[in-house]
């Protein structure tokens, strides 16, 4: 063999079997943004669960030539498409999440105070607001839709409305969404502590009522008939929502809820956070659409924050029984760092006051609104 | 103007939908509100007569005479002394 003809058998591998020669600034600029995430959920624990999975995905996706998320020449699906396709696309991964946290939640502190179901549709206004803003920069009236859902601060539901509605959004919507819910302690005080008095921060709140066993078994049926009467379209969410925490309450079914909020959440979770970062390739991500995202986003979750507070207030003005309007801004969901932070802000003001389980009525108030509000959109425009 | 091409977009359908979904979200968790209070009423009833059914089940104390005292008295005395 001659020496031109090595060079050219080895030319011809190193070009079309390694990625060297495909490298490309916008994708090491992806790899830059993937490790970012991988920091903040390795290094400062925001939401690693998601931005770890989400990171790496944006990272393995962006080297040129992996068979990951296309179509091979036989026509099958590679590895992350996958996930993605049977996962993300057939819409089945959010609703079995939202199975999970079913699950999970103890619903006691909003069956025994109902009122604060009001706050989680207060705390919707950013999601309309942000529609309209998304909608005048020029996005289509599906992509507005998904973008306006993330103020809701719910992953699952951002991500099954994005899924149905603007697929081409996926990856920015949810990376959007889950970094604001873990930025909530830092997004929230300042428009917690700007809209609210010394005075109002340092209302105490009566304690709940003890809830029995059988109310809670009660609730999730009642929920799942009257969301599903109202808004048929959500029902696939709130269905296994309302399923989960049917198992969990029942008793008799502790595998199956044991399951469905360990071992079953985990592994989707896995194929969610992947399939979600590997949407993200240079070509799709870096064009100005993700960047007005964020931007929309920070304004959503401000504005969700302000609905809620401004619900409570407009709710103690008649009402006997005072509530502290720094539970109005746990009304966004992101359960429950959210309530947390109303239980911290609660705290400065007079330490002997504990917000917690009463900011906990309007957090899942919160699920349940901005699920109402993703099922809200899909009659619209689904 | 805009970092994205702007879409011919209905404002007076965009707006008017969005109202009426943004109320109809409030309609829904009223709704869901009244629910839970009916029936939280409804359930602290049952429960507070199940409890009362309780008490009354329960066989009244019975009260003792002073000789019946005494010697129930003496008798944990003396049980106190085997020991």
């Amino acid at each position: 063999m001659s020496w031109d003809k090595f060079i050219d058998i080895l030319s011809t591998i190193l070009y079309t079997q390694t990625g060297l020669f495909h490298l490309h600034y916008k994708l090491v600029i992806m790899w830059g943004i993937g490790l970012l995430f991988v920091y903040l959920a390795v290094a400062k624990k925001y939401e690693p669960l998601l931005l770890l999975p989400i990171g790496f995905g944006i990272f393995i996706v962006n080297f040129p030539l992996t068979p990951l998320m296309g179509v091979d020449a036989s026509g099958k699906r590679e590895l992350i498409n996958i996930f993605y396709h049977y996962g993300v696309e057939w819409e089945v991964i959010p609703c079995i999440i939202f199975l999970g946290l079913g699950a999970m939640t103890d619903f006691g502190p909003l069956i025994a105070n109902p009122k604060t179901l009001i706050v989680g549709a207060g705390a919707q206004l950013g999601v309309f607001v942000t529609f309209l803003g998304v909608l005048f920069c020029g996005f289509t009236l599906k992509e507005a839709a998904s973008v306006g859902i993330i103020g809701g601060a719910d992953g699952p539901t951002t991500i099954y409305l994005t899924a149905k509605l603007a697929p081409n959004l996926l990856g920015p919507n949810a990376l959007a969404a889950y970094s604001y819910m873990a930025m909530v302690p830092l997004i929230q005080p300042p428009i917690m502590k700007l809209l609210t008095s010394q005075e109002e921060r340092k209302i105490v709140m009566k304690q709940l009522r003890p809830v029995s066993k059988r109310e809670k078994i009660f609730f999730p049926l009642m929920v799942a008939g009257v969301t599903s009467l109202l808004i048929p379209a959500v029902t696939p969410l709130m269905g296994m929502f309302m399923l989960g925490n049917f198992m969990r309450e029942s008793g008799v079914v502790d595998r199956l809820a044991g399951t469905a909020q360990s071992s079953l959440m985990n592994i989707v979770t896995i194929f969610l956070g992947l399939s979600v970062g590997a949407t993200m390739h240079a070509e799709k991500f870096l064009t100005a659409k993700p960047l007005l995202i964020f931007s929309f986003g920070l304004v959503d979750f401000a504005i969700c924050t302000v609905g809620g507070i401004t619900t409570v207030k407009i709710m103690n003005l008649f009402s006997k029984e005072k509530l502290n309007p720094l539970i109005g801004s746990a009304g966004v969901s992101a359960v429950p760092m959210a309530a947390r932070v109303s239980q911290m802000v609660g705290q400065q003001e007079d330490p002997h006051n504990f917000l917690l389980m009463h900011a906990i009525g309007p957090n899942l108030a919160g699920v349940i609104g901005s699920a109402s509000a993703a099922g809200m959109f899909i009659a619209m425009f689904g | 103007m805009f970092p994205v091409e702007p879409q011919v977009v209905d404002w007076g359908y965009a707006i008017s939908t969005l109202v009426i979904r943004f109320v109809g979200i409030f309609v829904v968790l009223g709704v869901l509100q009244i629910v839970m209070q009916v029936t939280g009423r409804i359930f602290s009833l049952l429960d507070t007569r199940k409890q009362s059914k309780k008490l009354q089940s329960r066989p009244s104390p019975k009260t003792l005479t002073r000789e019946e005292a005494a010697a129930v008295g003496m008798a944990l005395y003396m049980y106190d002394k085997t020991d």
